[in-house]
């Protein structure tokens, strides 16, 4: 028997309740939150508000999965999405990264909190088209073209999206592209969601040929951070200022970079210690107001080269920079202290390496088998498509893997 | 001494419901609610609530009471209550979500919330309408182009049922 005889009337205050129905909805996964959106109408417009979209997004939104870029000269290319969990692993939000028909296929250039920028695989720069997708939703733009109808940005450099729905239910595009004043410098251009168009920002400023502009940039604390040995650039996106920026120790030249991006709102740079100590990892933080690195974590990897010793190039001297076929995909930190893992990739394999317990385990293995695997794996076209094993080489790098970020950000 | 009885002596608030049931309480009991705590600082002890009818009324000061003597030994009876007291129909949670969004008990609410999504999240769209009572104001056009853009979200089996 009901509570009272009013429940018609109560069913309306719920149904057609918009901050009712928004607390219910807070309490729902985005994949029921997308299958709401078919409910009704008003339904539909709650989900899809950018209230709704900031009051969702989590405070601490950790990447879920990787997708890897698997393509080399031999190759067609494919995404392959890697869940960070094994117990309970979700799913891949897409299986193909096909969500529009690009005769070229589709490439990821960038992953910024929750969004993906992404542009036409293999296509010389003036047809090359340009996307923002959100892989959650599968909603997707097609950026205009920098430049407008003037057509002068024929060499784009690189394009970097800057996302935060924490400061802005907006996101920018920022382009580098070559100056049409003088052809040794670079102009930045800046597109908005706000005013859906391209503008000029600041003056042509000398070319930097050592910084590849194209898949390195990292969106931080309302910056791009191209991080290239000791003159480092960043590019204030809300200042629209270019500045240098130090990076560790760069007085030790017996360290390497191995791998910066950002996770949580952590910029993270690993460091290899040195040729000496090739499994010795410093791992910084860089500090709030962007001015230094803090040394975070310290660890050695020595057990992990154990466990999978084809990672070692024997052919190489052991104090070779390459000696150990293996390289930092990602560090991801999440609200408390035990979630920070890194992501490491070795030959045929990605690997979890908890930062806090240096324990680690095998998320993925590559070749006959995996592949295959119709939960994890999403190919472009090519089905039967596997990925070839050639020992002591990696198949990906850090610019080829890029965070899943959960978000119902609507495009 | 006057004032030794009068701080033993509870004080209580008189709850009215949308079809005028008094119900008293003790104001420890009642200040639970945001709501009532509010009139109760503005020196009622009358509270006339409008929104909230009886029988969502005498659930919610059954709810308010177990939690107003929330101790650290009787962590699990509590969770047993709570877990009876969500399983009910949909029009009955959808009651008491009303009220309790109305009184201003957050953990309630929560609860409530929580439990409705549970309940919807692997549901079809279909269903969530027939639970919910509303009306597709879609065109079959526009509903087809709404799965179609999110067709990854519509994958699978769905449950259907109604409870």
């Amino acid at each position: 028997m009901p509570i009272s005889s009013s429940s018609a009337s109560a069913n309306d205050q719920v149904a057609y309740n918009e901050g009712l129905l928004t607390q219910i909805f807070l309490h729902l996964p985005a994949k029921s939150l997308i299958r709401c959106k078919c409910v009704s109408k008003q339904w539909h417009f709650i989900i899809t508000s950018p209230h709704f979209t900031r009051l969702r997004t989590p405070r601490f939104n950790p990447a879920r999965g990787l997708f890897l870029h698997c393509s080399s000269f031999m190759i067609n290319p494919f995404h392959q999405f890697v869940p960070f969990t094994l117990e309970n692993p979700i799913s891949a939000p897409v299986h193909k990264l096909s969500f529009i028909d690009d005769p070229s296929r589709i490439r990821i250039l960038q992953s910024c909190n929750g969004l993906l920028l992404c542009c036409s695989f293999r296509v010389p720069e003036p047809n090359k088209n340009y996307y923002v997708y959100n892989p959650t939703t599968q909603q997707f733009v097609t950026l205009l073209r920098p430049g407008g109808e003037r057509q002068i940005t024929k060499v784009v450099f690189g394009m970097e999206l800057a996302f935060d729905p924490w400061k802005s239910p907006h996101y920018k595009v920022i382009c580098t592209r070559r100056s049409e004043l003088d052809p040794d410098h670079h102009q930045i251009e800046i597109y908005s969601s706000e005013t859906k168009k391209w503008r000029v920002s600041g003056p042509p400023f000398p070319a930097r040929y050592d910084i590849g502009f194209a898949y390195t940039g990292v969106y931080w604390n309302s910056a791009i951070y191209w991080a290239c040995g000791a003159t480092s650039l960043r590019f204030n996106v809300e200042q629209e200022k270019l500045e240098k920026f130090s990076m560790p120790c760069i007085n030790n030249e017996e360290s390497r970079v191995a791998y910066y991006g950002e996770s949580c709102g952590y910029l993270h740079l690993v460091q290899v210690y040195s040729r000496q100590k090739l499994t010795f990892y410093n791992i910084y933080e860089m500090k709030t107001d962007g001015t230094e690195w803090l040394l975070k974590y310290q660890v050695n990897v020595e057990d992990v080269v154990d466990a999978f010793p084809h990672m070692i190039r024997h052919y190489l001297e052991p104090t070779d920079w390459h000696y150990f076929a293996m390289a930092v995909l990602l560090v991801v930190r999440g609200e408390k202290e035990e979630d920070a893992f890194m992501v490491l990739h070795i030959p045929r394999m990605v690997i979890r390496y908890n930062l806090r317990d240096y324990t680690f385990y095998k998320l993925c293995e590559f070749g006959n088998t995996s592949t295959q695997d119709d939960n994890y794996g999403f190919e472009e076209e090519d089905e039967d498509y596997e990925v070839p094993v050639t020992l002591v080489s990696l198949e990906l790098d850090r610019s080829s893997a890029f965070q899943y970020i959960e978000s119902l950000y609507s495009l | 001494m006057a004032s030794t009885t009068e701080t033993k002596q509870k004080k209580m608030l008189i709850l009215k419901s949308a079809d005028n049931d008094e119900f008293e309480i003790e104001e420890s009991v009642g200040v639970q609610s945001e709501t009532i705590k509010n009139l109760v600082e503005d020196g009622f002890t009358f509270v006339p609530l409008p929104n909230v009818y009886t029988k969502a009324l005498i659930k919610i000061i059954d709810y308010l009471k177990k939690h107003a003597n929330k101790t650290d030994s009787n962590d699990e009876e509590i969770k047993t209550f709570d877990k009876d007291f969500v399983n009910t129909t949909f029009d009955d949670l959808f009651e008491l979500v009303s009220a309790a969004n109305y009184l201003h008990i957050s953990c309630l609410m929560n609860m409530l919330c929580q439990t409705i999504a549970d309940r919807i999240k692997d549901k079809s769209p279909e269903a969530v309408r027939k639970i919910f009572h509303i009306n597709c104001d879609y065109t079959p056009e526009e509903e087809a182009k709404i799965r179609k853009a999110n067709a990854q979200a519509f994958e699978g089996q769905f449950d259907e049922s109604l409870d």
